[in-house]
């Protein structure tokens, strides 16, 4: 078991002063565990879908929204580790770096975004905003849905369509419609 | 891995604001398209009769923001008959009938009758935002509609028309009408919001004014002082309009602006006011100075030079359209943080500008005239290693001491000095192949190049040829090209040119170029992009309107006068295609079914319509 060193201080106290009652000692004692206990609860194993077991943080914790409505309204067992089907070990450590620069580095925050975008290829990327979504992790799927705007600015229907690796099933009629909304008021 | 479930696809569609990736996102398949029609809030119409309003509200349900353009660019130079129309009524009857959640209406060369305002004003409960561009018809009665319509309180009402977010515009009109198309409409506006807004805040208290008696083309009004105790007032802008004002309204009004940005001074405000407003508001970003006459030993320039360098956040100047010789240096101090310089419409003299833009080196747009002269264009090559958008007009006011305009060197220099240009309007004596071919291995990045040489059939005057090589060089290194105006002698080459390598391009004019239906063919079989093609004063003729009529379909507008092309031929064209609206314009002519095929149409215009023929054309416009 991990004392932490919350839980050692309140110890300390307990026993220092001589006439501490015994009932006030078992007091503290539980406290104290109850402290060690919620720290122990708050601190949450994943296992991802390729078996790897991560242990992680509560402050990172707070931001997967899934997990932690699985943790309140399902009473999960979080004694073992919850199982993340759709989410690797790769995309995992890659979201608790996300969330752990977003909560702490406030300074260089947009240097290790424009990092973190660049170390991601195409396909990577949709399986990270996936990810982010399936969890529920509000800043991360926000930073990655802008991403991928800048992505397919200004490009073809046909790009996209290569990029998202979609089928055609539109036909000639519809895009009929399309020229009417070409254009912006700023131009001539 | 396929796509993505609809709830991410629409969260990205969230952050997608560009209508032109929207668009392209649309046609992706059908159900990006269900879902980004359903996602659309703020939709853009190139022109108002290309599509019924019914069908925009029906196909974009969760609409707030609308903008819609009536007439053509180009119509600014009287090449449209008056009353032709681009009537906003049945787009706001239509949009307050199936209770839309109207927030913001743009509307650019449209026709805004103060019925329009009365029924706007009575038919959105969160509208916000109205800016109006050079549009035409309404009054002080239509905005007095709208105060006296309105329910919500005063102190509201100035909300809903906050200044950053109203801008009324009145009738456009040309500095040159010579030159007239090369001037975009960011040149063509003549402010005429303070005076308006003046009785729109006005009436809510006084209901006796008489509002018809109120001229709109005149600022005698206190308007400055009518607004509330503390503002919101993020842009001022009164640059263009004529009259003094009163400083004292200014002065105030700017000392309770605590939020003001953007303040562009008319040419009445003297130098004086200018300090006491700097020292007011050094938070300022954009600055239009009016006035800059003073003696630069008076204690007032002083004070002048003082307060200026504590404005450290001003990026952007415009104005100064009056200048005392050897004034200048107060501005010095500044000019190293601008990113924008206006000075389209400044009278300063070529020296001192020459001097000024020595301290202007992180510029990243520059509007000036012709007097700058060659010279003047090599000091900026040599300073603003930044820019990327470059503007010389013709000058208005010619001092004797000035140069006499600007030619092929000076834009040598620039694309030798400035790599990372990519937007040009060059007004100049003359143009050579070789400085064109220079020019476009200089600086490969331009999306807009508009040359305009004075005399538009003037060859290259070193070896007396066509400027078809260099117009050719220009697209063929130019990937990224999307407006392109052509100027000088041109003969079918440079369109053969501009078809094989104009891949982007969406806006191409021409006049007075060409010598065969063939050069007309080569644009329209070969620029894919195209949406917008201007003709005037060309050889070209029925064969090549008739070519590729299906072409049309696929873009905005045609416009094509003072060609060849017959009555007949046009018929022919609207027979074909009822997708298009073929319109004729014979002067005041009006419609005469008995008239021979065989007549040339003097102005021709053509645009793609899925609402069918309009009905609102007046007689001496025949809809074919």
């Amino acid at each position: 078991m991990v004392i932490t060193a919350k839980g050692k201080e309140i110890l300390e106290i307990a026993e220092e002063p001589e006439y501490v009652m015994l009932a006030k000692v078992e007091d503290l004692k539980m406290d104290m565990l109850r402290i060690v206990e919620e720290e122990e609860i708050k601190k949450i194993r994943l296992k991802t879908s390729d078996e790897a077991t991560f242990e992680v943080e509560p402050s990172i914790l707070k931001e997967m929204k899934r997990v932690q409505s699985l943790i309140n309204t399902e009473a999960i067992d979080t004694s073992v580790a919850i199982p993340l089907p759709n989410i690797t070990s790769r995309n995992l450590s890659r979201i608790i770096d996300f969330c752990w620069e977003h909560q702490y580095n406030t300074e260089n925050l947009e240097e290790f975004k424009g990092r973190f975008l660049k170390s991601l290829n195409h396909q990577e990327l949709k399986e990270l905003l996936l990810a982010a979504n399936y969890l529920n992790i509000k800043t991360l799927f926000d930073f990655l849905c802008n991403s991928f705007t800048d992505l397919i600015q200004n490009e073809s229907p046909e790009f996209i369509r290569d990029f998202f690796n979609i089928l055609n099933d539109t036909n000639s009629v519809k895009s009929m419609h399309a020229p009417a909304f070409q254009g912006s008021i700023d131009d001539d | 891995m396929n796509c993505f479930p609809d709830e991410v696809m629409e969260h990205i569609f969230d952050y997608v604001t560009s209508q032109r990736d929207r668009n392209a996102m649309s046609l992706v398949c059908k159900n990006w398209h269900r879902l980004e029609r359903c996602n659309r809030k703020s939709v853009f119409i190139g022109n108002c009769y290309s599509i019924s309003p019914e069908r925009v509200i029906e196909r974009f349900p969760e609409l707030k923001s609308l903008a819609l353009k009536g007439k053509p660019h180009f119509a600014y130079f009287n090449l449209f008959p008056p009353g032709w129309g681009g009537f906003v009524y049945p787009w706001i009857e239509a949009l307050a009938k199936t209770k839309v959640d109207l927030e913001e209406l743009r509307l650019k060369r449209m026709v805004v009758t103060d019925e329009c305002l009365e029924l706007l004003s009575r038919s959105f409960m969160n509208f916000k935002c109205l800016v109006l561009v050079a549009c035409e018809g309404f009054t002080t009665i239509g905005l007095a509609a709208i105060a006296a319509n309105c329910s919500l309180p005063y102190s509201f009402l100035c909300e809903i028309f906050p200044l950053n977010t109203m801008d009324l515009h009145g009738m456009a009109y040309s500095r040159d009408d010579q030159c007239s198309e090369i001037y975009s409409s960011d040149m063509v506006c003549i402010g005429l919001w303070p005076l308006l807004l003046n009785s729109l805040i006005k009436c809510r208290f006084l209901n006796e004014l008489d509002l018809q008696e109120k001229e709109v083309d005149g600022p005698k009004g206190q308007w400055l002082s009518c607004f509330p105790d503390s503002t919101s007032l993020v842009s001022l802008n009164f640059a263009c309009l004529q009259g003094e004002i009163n400083l004292g309204a200014l002065e105030s009004l700017v000392a309770r602006s605590p939020n003001l940005k953007s303040l562009r001074l008319n040419c009445t405000v003297p130098l004086s006011a200018l300090q006491r407003i700097l020292r007011l508001a050094p938070q300022l970003v954009d600055l239009g100075i009016g006035s800059f006459i003073h003696d630069p030993n008076s204690e007032t320039y002083t004070k002048l030079k003082n307060t200026i360098i504590k404005c450290k956040s001003i990026t952007s100047l415009s104005g100064f359209f009056e200048v005392a010789p050897h004034s200048l240096s107060a501005i010095y101090p500044i000019c190293m943080n601008l990113t924008a310089l206006d000075l389209s419409y400044a009278r300063i003299q070529s020296r001192a500008l020459i001097k000024l833009l020595r301290y202007c080196g992180k510029l990243q747009r520059l509007w000036i005239t012709d007097c700058i002269g060659d010279t003047g264009l090599g000091v900026v090559a040599s300073t603003c290693k930044d820019l990327q958008e470059l503007r010389v007009f013709r000058s208005a006011f010619i001092d004797r001491n000035d140069p006499l305009g600007v030619s092929e060197k000076g834009l040598v220099e620039i694309s030798m000095g400035c790599p990372k240009l990519h937007s040009l309007l060059y007004f100049c004596q003359r143009m050579t192949n070789a400085a064109l071919i220079t020019v476009a291995k200089n600086c490969p990045n331009f999306i807009r190049f508009r040359l305009w040489i004075f005399d538009p059939v003037k060859p290259d005057p070193d070896t007396m040829q066509p400027l078809d090589e260099g117009f050719g060089a220009i697209v063929q290194s130019c990937r990224q090209l999307r407006g392109l105006s052509l100027s000088g002698r041109l003969t079918d080459r440079v369109f053969l040119y501009i078809g094989v390598y104009a891949e982007q391009l969406e806006m191409l004019s021409i006049a007075c170029a060409g010598e065969s239906d063939k050069a007309m063919l080569y644009v329209l079989n070969g620029c894919k992009k195209l949406r917008k093609l201007k003709i005037r004063n060309s050889p070209f003729g029925d064969m090549a309107l008739l070519m590729d009529i299906e072409k049309y379909e696929t873009m905005r507008s045609l416009w094509m006068s003072s060609c060849n092309v017959t009555i007949g031929a046009c018929k022919a064209l609207a027979e074909k295609m009822p997708r298009l609206n073929v319109e004729i314009f014979n002067e005041n002519e009006k419609v005469d079914c008995s008239v021979d095929d065989g007549k040339k149409v003097k102005k021709l215009y053509v645009y793609r319509t899925l609402a069918g023929r309009r009905k609102d054309a007046p007689e001496h416009v025949w809809s074919l």
